[in-house]
């Protein structure tokens, strides 16, 4: 290693030297490293794929710029902020996960749009709660089992070593997604939307609990129409809401 | 650059194939050629049910047993109903079957750590080479023998223990994990009527298409493709496979009234509803202390587990046509550790013991060989590839096979170098 062998003084404990040995300037892996996860978080795959397998046999996409990244991290003395800030200053962090004409056939790895992620479990339950229990802050948390974000994260927890950007999420967690008590209940409807609400005000207020926008005039006279052919009109609403909260726009982070 | 673009080609492809599924357009024609290849070829397949060992049995107190040796043991070997092969006292109902099986005493397979060397017989290939996530046996035989028509999957796993499950085949063939046989799959029914949940699915739909218009992914085609394998499932007649409480009560305590006892009838059920592959997992192997208690009770529920579901699938006309294989992480010194307070054996992959029964392989049967201690492989020593390149070949599936991961790189089903054991082919 380019450090060099530390110096040991067996009177002293060993791991501050390994720390420091570990951290110091002229390792030039450890930089490489840190930034290469901290990127891999915000793009789901590292610059070097899989994170932990660096190595001349297993070269970045983008060498200049993980080099790049890597010098200015260390000469901010490591700064976690400073790397967080360069990557989301970034353009290629901003560009839109939606292709175009121009960069629907590159290969993602080439980052000429953001690749679409599949939310963490912690992630997925925090914004399944954030719906279904947004409607009463007073009510947040209370009807939940203790441990119920442990149970969740451990049921839908991927296998070791899956990519962000595969869903891999299985047929009993889906089945749960569909089938839960949770997933089914009225009760969040009448808290959700005021029982006053004419029908566009209603879908309006679904559309931006659950997928955070407002509805495209097709998809007002989708629902509308389908709410139309409801028996009740909370039976109606339950189902978009069930609907929405299943899809892969919900569900990916794009 | 050709490889890339091939790869980019079959991506595209297999997205609008996931597409035209979940639209519900099945009758069109490739499918009729497929359905037709699936019946020609369904005969030479077989069906494997994996009875994995996790934590890695003692060869030397089950089916190899040394007693002149350093570290005998404990437990007396009992002849089989095949003059000259013995095995432990404490398999009396599966001694019957001997001349059904095959006992691989030569197995010697290098990975000496749990995870690595469950991932290794699983997969066939160490974990992290080349970078890839590579698939278990299960979700080959899925993806070369299953039926594509059931509405179940092909690969189902139960008991828990890790499934190593499709690797870069995705998510098509990913196992259905059980956790709890007699509970069966939890969340199968609706909570809402049948029309309502039709038309909430309906909708579900509709929107699924317009977003992977807008954002074509391989994430978004899966996320598709599972829910559409979860709807088809829940609405399917097979899925009352997953109820085993209709099981006459006598049938089920010959089994054994644990957990791998319930597992294993579950595993006869799935087998005759046409899947293809099942896993089940029973625990507590890792005795590196008290060996000998915990050997003879998993030997009792093991005896009890496999031999019933040797003899319930025999009874149905469907052992020549269902692979079993019993094996577990590795091996245990021969020599006994005197650590703890009561004595055990430690890791050993270097010469062990697995067992292959039914599946139309030539019965009665011991391969390989160990030295007197049980310690080395004297005569035909199987390594991992050689043992998966014989699971592969008793189940019909071509292990030298190439298929494309998704970025189109060709990897073998089972690596060059396979030397398959020709001697279990009848």
């Amino acid at each position: 290693m380019a450090s060099g062998e530390a110096t040991l003084n067996t009177a002293e404990p060993y791991r501050p030297v390994l720390a420091n040995w570990l951290t110091s300037k002229t390792n030039p892996f450890f930089s490489k490293a840190m930034v290469n996860r901290v990127w891999a978080q915000y793009f789901g795959k590292g610059l070097v794929d899989p994170i932990d397998d660096m190595h001349d046999g297993n070269p970045a996409t983008h060498p200049e710029l993980l080099e790049a990244l890597a010098t200015q991290f260390s000469a901010s003395n490591f700064d976690l902020k400073f790397l967080i800030r360069s990557i989301c200053n970034s353009e290629t962090y901003q560009r839109s996960s939606k292709p175009n004409a121009s960069n629907k056939e590159t290969d993602i790895a080439l980052l000429a749009r953001m690749p679409i992620k599949n939310m963490t479990p912690e992630q997925l339950f925090d914004s399944l709660t954030t719906v279904l229990g947004a409607a009463s802050k007073a009510d947040r948390g209370k009807n939940l089992p203790k441990g119920a974000r442990a149970q969740f994260v451990t049921f839908f927890q991927p296998e070791e070593g899956t990519s962000a950007l595969s869903y891999e999420t299985g047929i009993p967690q889906i089945l749960r997604l569909m089938n839960s008590p949770q997933m089914n209940s009225a009760v969040i409807i009448q808290r959700l939307v005021d029982k006053n609400a004419d029908t566009k005000t209603a879908i309006e207020k679904i559309y931006l609990s659950v997928l955070n926008r407002m509805p495209t005039d097709e998809e007002s006279s989708r629902m509308t129409n389908f709410l139309s052919q409801a028996t009740d009109k909370n039976k109606g609403l339950a189902d978009m809401l069930w609907v929405l909260l299943n899809t892969s726009e919900f569900t990916l982070n794009h | 650059m050709n490889n890339e673009m091939m790869g980019g080609l079959y991506r595209r492809d297999f997205m609008k194939l996931g597409a035209m599924g979940v639209g519900g357009i099945s009758a069109s024609g490739w499918m009729n050629v497929l359905a037709g290849h699936a019946a020609e070829t369904q005969a030479k397949h077989k069906s494997c049910i994996l009875l994995y060992m996790s934590g890695g049995p003692s060869h030397k107190d089950t089916f190899d047993l040394k007693p002149d040796s350093d570290g005998a043991g404990e437990f007396k070997p009992i002849a089989t109903n095949v003059s000259g092969i013995q095995i432990s006292e404490h398999f009396p109902k599966f001694a019957k079957w001997m001349h059904k099986s095959a006992l691989l005493r030569g197995m010697s397979t290098g990975e000496g750590a749990h995870n690595r060397a469950a991932y290794f017989l699983h997969t066939g290939y160490k974990e992290g080479q080349g970078g890839l996530t590579y698939p278990s046996l299960g979700a080959i035989a899925s993806m070369e023998t299953g039926n594509p028509d059931l509405p179940i999957p092909n690969f189902v796993t139960i008991n828990g223990g890790r499934s190593y499950g499709s690797g870069y085949l995705g998510s098509k063939h990913q196992p259905l994990s059980i956790t709890d046989a007699s509970k069966g799959v939890s969340n199968l029914n609706a909570l809402v009527g049948d029309n309502q949940f039709n038309s909430r699915v309906s909708l579900l739909n509709e929107m699924e298409k317009a977003f992977l218009k807008d954002y074509s992914s391989e994430a978004g085609v899966a996320h598709q493709t599972t829910y559409q394998r979860a709807v088809t499932m829940m609405k399917s007649a097979q899925a009352k496979a997953f109820d085993i409480s209709g099981e006459p009560a006598n049938l089920r305590s010959e089994y054994g009234s644990g957990k791998f006892g319930e597992g294993c009838i579950l595993a006869r059920r799935l087998i005759e509803t046409g899947v293809r592959f099942v896993e089940v997992n029973l625990g507590g192997w890792d005795t590196h202390q008290d060996n000998f208690d915990k050997v003879k009770s998993l030997s009792a529920q093991v005896d009890a587990g496999m031999s019933t579901l040797i003899s319930d699938l025999n009874q149905r006309g469907l052992l020549d046509s269902t692979l079993i294989v019993w094996m577990g992480d590795f091996g245990r010194t021969p020599k006994i550790n005197q650590r703890g307070t009561k004595p055990g054996r430690d890791h050993y992959p270097k010469a062990w013991t697995s067992v292959m029964v039914g599946g139309g392989i030539k019965g009665g049967q011991v391969i390989g060989k160990t030295d007197k201690q049980g310690a080395t492989v004297e005569e035909r020593p199987i390594s991992t590839i050689d043992f998966m390149s014989t699971a592969c070949s008793v189940l019909g599936i071509d292990y030298t096979k190439q298929v494309q991961t998704p970025i189109g790189r060709p990897i073998r089903i089972v690596e060059k170098g396979a030397n398959p054991i020709k001697e279990l082919l009848a």
